[in-house]
């Protein structure tokens, strides 16, 4: 009888073995995505693998970890495990995340996928097809760890609709498109790299440490399953860094380049993150600029720190970034503030208490900027005159968030912050000198973006009344506005007992 | 108090490959360097409960096979995330094409 391959054997044939040289075609057309961005390769057997793993091994302990969640999902929602939540308002974080966060992670199960049939190296085949597979893994298990909550929430109900169409929703999905269209090499030092490397601590660890403080055990246990997923897509961001490179010295400007351009894109979408961090969670584990602190000013620090050796730097307009640190949830919550009618979750005026816990967090910004707008809108509501910005946003040609940022590393932090680009006679608008640099690099590109505001204006979506736009994304009255008075609060009255049936049940049904 | 336990025999590891062996309710993993050495430490990963004679040995490195942290099984050093203990090692011998651990 044979003696059984050893592991080591196995893992040969089971990786590079998978490999071959064509012989009726020409490489080049094989792989015809290879070199049209620059890059330059000129030996794939140089590549290390980030980790070593067999297709039977992956599908074995990809199994164990998705017995382990489905049953405490199980459980969870067995015991009607959502009545433990914090406050009812922390619902409105998780539609955030599944309107806008998982949508992208089937975004990234389609580049990889593209990526493993790309690339010619047996080696990052084989990593980007389990990368592939795992972002699927990820949106599924959202989908249905969130699905509970869909069953005693609003806004929850389409989300990959939504994704497609919604105006806030367009910051993360232009991001993601914007890597998704460009060649695999940028494809993946965004996603792999910028995203996942660098920036990826600040998505999940406020949504999941976010969850634990609100009670939101479900949601805690995906993202410690995703999590450890995410162990091997960062080795694989930081090898394809390292190889590509070693490869050649012509790599290391294009690379730079992505690198500035992506960890830009992926700031500015954790934009949204700041504000569920800030002002969305009823009980905060760390604010938005203890969280940048720690994993990008400390941890992406010392990575840039090692990466110097390679030629790297830290990218460009970081230091912008951090400035911003102590102003952006502040500044992107306003913006909500202003459109919340329009949206498909629920926020709010912060408590008291909330307001004292940014002034500790932000001693040099929240009572000097922000604190006065809230209490002017506070007086507001108080007199009845709730106000709700009734136009339509200027938006950023390239991040897509509407022109609320301000002038903050030019110490003018009162100042909106506005810059204008001209291409063959038109003008663009963006919203930072980050964004101004991305455009002005590729012009072409972001004259094709799908602006939301635009678009109503175009007459695209729908109709030209809010009604018409928001039955577009399919969104229902209920699903909007303020927490205070809305469907949801009602329904989690009743459920905790706080109303009387009645009331909760009209509400429910609205 | 240390004893010298019978493993398995030498032939039963490939150069470059590892093998569990349980004792007394503990699970133990060995191993056949490139040089044709042996080696022995604990069974399972510290970073979550995990058997790493699934994993796959390379050199000096063996990778566990769930989250992919590696440690060097010569000296047991935990060589970066996802694991930061280190992993116990145990003295080795060959008697007789026969490997012995000392628990």
């Amino acid at each position: 009888m044979a003696k059984k391959l050893n592991m080591r054997k196995r893992y040969e044939l089971l990786t590079r073995g998978l490999g071959w040289e064509p012989t009726y075609q020409a490489k080049e057309k094989v792989f015809s995505n290879e070199s049209y961005e620059g890059i330059k390769i000129t030996d794939w057997s140089k590549w290390e693998d980030p980790f070593r793993l067999t297709a039977d091994a992956y599908w074995k302990y990809q199994a164990e970890k998705d017995k382990k969640l489905y049953a405490v999902m199980d459980s969870f929602a067995q015991n009607n495990a959502h009545l433990n939540l914090s406050d009812g308002s922390y619902v409105n974080a998780l539609k955030l995340f599944i309107q806008g966060v998982s949508p992208l992670e089937y975004q990234a199960h389609r580049g990889f996928a593209r990526l493993a049939r790309q690339f010619s190296g047996e080696g990052a085949q084989i990593a980007c097809q389990m990368q592939s597979i795992d972002e699927l893994r990820h949106a599924q298990t959202q989908i249905h760890t969130i699905s509970h909550y869909n069953k005693h929430f609003n806004g929850m109900h389409d989300p990959f609709h939504m994704h497609d169409r919604v105006w806030y929703l367009s910051v993360p999905k232009s991001y993601f498109d914007d890597a998704k269209s460009a060649g695999p090499f940028e494809f993946i030092t965004s996603v792999s790299f910028a995203f996942e490397y660098v920036l990826t601590n600040l998505l999940f660890v406020p949504f999941m440490s976010g969850a634990a403080f609100n009670g939101d055990m479900a949601t805690v246990t995906f993202g410690f399953s995703a999590q450890s997923d995410e162990s091997r897509h960062m080795t694989l961001g930081l090898e394809i860094i390292k190889f590509l490179v070693e490869q050649h010295e012509d790599n290391l400007p294009i690379i730079q380049g992505w690198i500035d351009k992506h960890f830009w894109r992926a700031y500015r979408v954790l934009g949204l993150v700041s504000m569920m961090q800030d002002y969305m969670l009823p009980e905060s584990p760390m604010s938005w600029k203890e969280a940048w602190d720690i994993y990008f000013v400390e941890n992406s620090g010392a990575l840039f720190n090692d990466l110097a050796r390679y030629g790297l730097r830290m990218p460009k307009h970081h230091e912008v970034a951090t400035a911003e640190a102590e102003h952006l949830s502040h500044q992107v919550w306003g913006i909500f503030y202003n459109y919340i009618h329009a949206a498909a979750f629920n926020i709010g005026l912060p408590t008291e208490a909330k307001m004292n816990w940014l002034s500790e967090k932000y001693p040099n910004t929240f009572d000097k900027y922000y604190r006065p707008r809230i209490e002017m809108w506070r007086e507001m509501e108080a007199q009845g005159k709730r106000f709700f910005n009734m136009g339509l946003p200027q938006l950023c040609q390239v991040c897509q968030i509407p022109m609320g940022f301000t002038e903050v590393s030019k110490n003018d932090p009162m100042q909106i912050a506005y810059r204008v680009s001209e291409f063959n006679g038109e003008k663009f608008h963006t919203c930072s000198d980050g964004c101004k640099d991305i455009f002005d690099h590729e012009p072409e590109k972001y004259v094709h973006a799908w602006l939301p505001v635009h678009q109503i204006f175009q007459g695209n979506c729908g109709g030209a009344e809010i009604p018409d736009i928001l039955n577009w994304y399919h969104f229902k009255p209920e699903d909007g506005g303020d927490y205070k008075g809305s469907a949801d609060e009602a329904r989690w009255k009743a459920m905790k007992g706080e109303a009387s049936p009645a009331t909760s049940q009209s509400n429910a049904a609205a | 108090m240390s004893q010298w336990i019978e493993a398995c025999v030498t032939d039963d590891i490939d150069a470059e490959d590892v093998l569990r062996f349980d004792y007394g309710g503990h699970s133990y993993a060995v191993y056949h360097s490139p040089e044709g050495e042996f080696y022995a430490t604990d069974g399972l990963c510290t970073h979550e409960k995990v058997q790493l004679a699934d994993g796959l040995v390379m050199d000096n490195i063996i990778e566990c096979p769930k989250h992919n942290g590696r440690f060097n099984y010569k000296t047991g050093a935990a060589l970066g995330a996802t694991v930061c203990v280190n992993l116990k090692t145990y003295p080795v011998k060959v008697e007789n094409n026969t490997l012995y651990i000392q628990v």
